[in-house]
């Protein structure tokens, strides 16, 4: 029993010195934020750079903007979040006009757009399609990037087990539509789904 | 066995959970339940440090008390962080497990009960829409849903927060998931319906329908009520001494006050009682009571061998012992106490502008309160939102 003991001891005393007391120090790293490993099966900064970045070179190989039209004016009409999580899309929107920008497309200011919506009696995330288009129209701009994005959560079933695992699948839609003749003129779309298992005994 | 220090220790530790900290939560209640929200705010204590096994409960009576207030920005950070945390409590400890069966059920971290769950969520919706925020509010419409949706396992269901949510689903566009709930809501109503296509009130009479002068584009104006607190348990609950433990008795009575909508002076409809809390929670009770029973009586068992035990070797300590054990024998009537008592929806015809709202709450004929209100600031498309709280 004594020797069992000596050796457990020996073992932790061991793993402490190996680890030093880092284990017990907070810590700053600087980490890819795109590499990342995710933490949760959740929205996270992966998502958002992901998306931003795949959906804007998706659009951008439609090809868009077509060859007669350079340098279009667009105005971004907001992604709808139709999920159960509080997402910031402005920040997916930002990523990708920023992608877009970079290749030749001109962006309406949004606070213009935003006075506008407002002096409508509308929010962005409240305004109609047709207040949409109407408003788009009035900011002069060609073209109008909207979109939704969607959240399907399935939990494994109630059953006898330590852990519980969830799937989180995620579809993000972008349409861009000519506001001269109110057609789509393109969508493109993304997804992913992740699993996440959370343990249901603890301490 | 377990040793009379060890007893000790777990007695100290599990008193100091209780705590005396609740105290000024009480006081805060008290306020909010006498009708000054403000003087709640004011007294309301600081929230316990993390791990405390009241921090969900903490939580949701500030977000409450911060709604009544008119604190609404501060109400969502305070729903958002309890949204965060039962998610962060959904499992079983071992050790507060452990000391719920041998001590007291006051050992458990407070979880909420399956429709305080819900219920953070359609107020944490009604907040975002005094906001003007309809997109957040059917984000929360949305776990509504999924919280409702999912197997209840004999809990009730709520068909207010069905309702809130369907009318949120119809003004983000979603309007097959807003039929659905609507239908849902409509279900759960005895003497009503709710048209799933509309989301009208239906009286299932030969009275024709509230709202029968909107036409199917015209603004109508989608009211969300929450009335009087649920207060604290009442162990003797329904009998005779439920009456005096009622907060706001004094004022509304034991039934739910009549609610008049004016808009610009002119009477459009009436409000709808569509969830009383109390009885939510008396269906939650109903629910838990077997389960509850059996692990009362095994507790019981434990603490009786327990002390036998220890006062064989030593019989004054095994009777201060059963004192103390015994003593802590009391029933676990947490609950989410500033909930409203009284859910009220209505859905009435309104101009496309207009300068104010009143609300007209009468019991027996008689105005008990009246409140007035601008131009609500939430509205999609033809939708106008009002919620507010008469306390």
């Amino acid at each position: 029993m004594r020797r069992t003991l000596t050796a457990i001891g020996t073992v932790a005393a061991m793993g402490v010195l190996a680890t030093g007391c880092s284990a017990f120090r907070g810590s700053v790293k600087e980490k890819n934020p795109e590499t990342t490993a995710p933490m949760t099966a959740k929205y996270d900064q992966g998502d958002l750079l992901t998306w931003g970045k795949l959906l804007a070179k998706d659009i951008l190989s439609h090809p868009f903007p077509l060859p007669t039209d350079k340098n279009p004016i667009m105005v971004v009409m907001g992604i709808q979040n139709r999920t159960g999580t509080h997402i910031d899309m402005k920040a997916i929107t930002d990523t990708m006009s920023t992608e877009l920008m970079n290749a030749g497309v001109r962006f309406v200011n949004e606070a213009r757009r935003d006075d506008l919506i407002k002096e409508q009696g509308f929010q962005l995330a409240n305004a109609t399609p047709e207040s949409r288009v109407q408003i788009g129209k009035q900011l002069g701009a060609k073209y109008m990037l909207t979109g939704s994005l969607i959240e399907i959560k399935t939990e494994s079933s109630r059953q006898v087990r330590v852990s519980k695992q969830e799937d989180v699948y995620y579809q993000l839609t972008v349409e861009v539509t000519d506001l001269e003749s109110g057609l789509i003129v393109l969508r493109k779309q993304e997804d992913r789904l992740r699993r996440a298992s959370k343990p249901m005994i603890g301490w | 066995m377990i040793r009379p220090a060890s007893a000790a220790l777990l007695l100290a530790v599990s008193l100091a959970a209780g705590g005396c900290a609740t105290a000024r939560l009480d006081r805060a209640r008290s306020d909010l339940f006498a009708g000054s929200p403000s003087a709640a705010v004011a007294s309301f204590p600081d929230l316990p440090p993390k791990g405390n096994l009241n921090s969900l409960l903490f939580r949701l009576e500030r977000a409450s008390i911060r709604q009544a207030s008119g604190d609404h920005e501060g109400a969502v950070a305070d729903f958002l962080a309890c949204a965060d945390l039962v998610e962060k409590l959904d499992y079983y400890s071992v050790s507060q497990g452990a000391a719920s069966l041998t001590l007291t059920d006051w050992a458990r971290a407070y979880k909420g009960m399956p429709y305080e769950r819900v219920l953070l969520h359609t107020l944490a919706a009604h907040s975002y829409l005094a906001l003007g925020n309809v997109g957040d509010a059917g984000v929360e419409a949305r776990n509504i849903v999924a919280l409702l949706s999912r197997d209840r396992d004999g809990y009730p269901d709520d068909a207010y927060s069905r309702y809130l949510a369907a009318a949120c689903l119809e003004a983000t566009g979603d309007d097959d998931g807003a039929a659905i709930e609507y239908r849902a809501a409509s279900g759960l109503l005895s003497g009503m319906g709710v048209d799933e296509r509309t989301g009208r009130f239906t009286i299932v009479s030969t009275n024709p329908p509230i709202g029968v002068t909107a036409t199917p584009a015209s603004p109508e104006l989608v009211c969300l009520v929450g009335i009087g607190s649920i207060g604290p348990v009442s162990v003797d609950m329904p009998n005779r001494t439920y009456k005096a433990s009622r907060p706001g008795f004094a004022r509304w009575g034991l039934a739910p006050p009549e609610l008049d909508i004016y808009v610009d002076g002119k009477l459009v409809g009436h409000g709808v009682l569509m969830t009383d809390v109390s009885r939510l929670f008396q269906d939650t009770q109903r629910r838990e009571a077997a389960k509850k029973i059996a692990k009362t009586v095994t507790r019981i068992a434990v603490k009786e061998i327990t002390a036998v035990q220890v006062s064989k070797r030593n019989e004054g300590l095994g009777l201060l012992l059963w004192l103390a054990l015994f003593a802590m024998e009391q029933e676990d009537v947490r609950r989410w106490e500033t909930l409203p008592l009284w859910l009220v929806a209505a859905r009435v015809p309104a101009p496309a502008t207009y300068r104010e709202v009143r609300l007209v709450f009468r019991q027996n004929g008689v105005t008990i309160c009246e409140q007035t209100h601008p131009a609500p600031p939430a509205r999609a498309g033809r939708l106008r939102f009002l919620t507010t709280r008469a306390l």
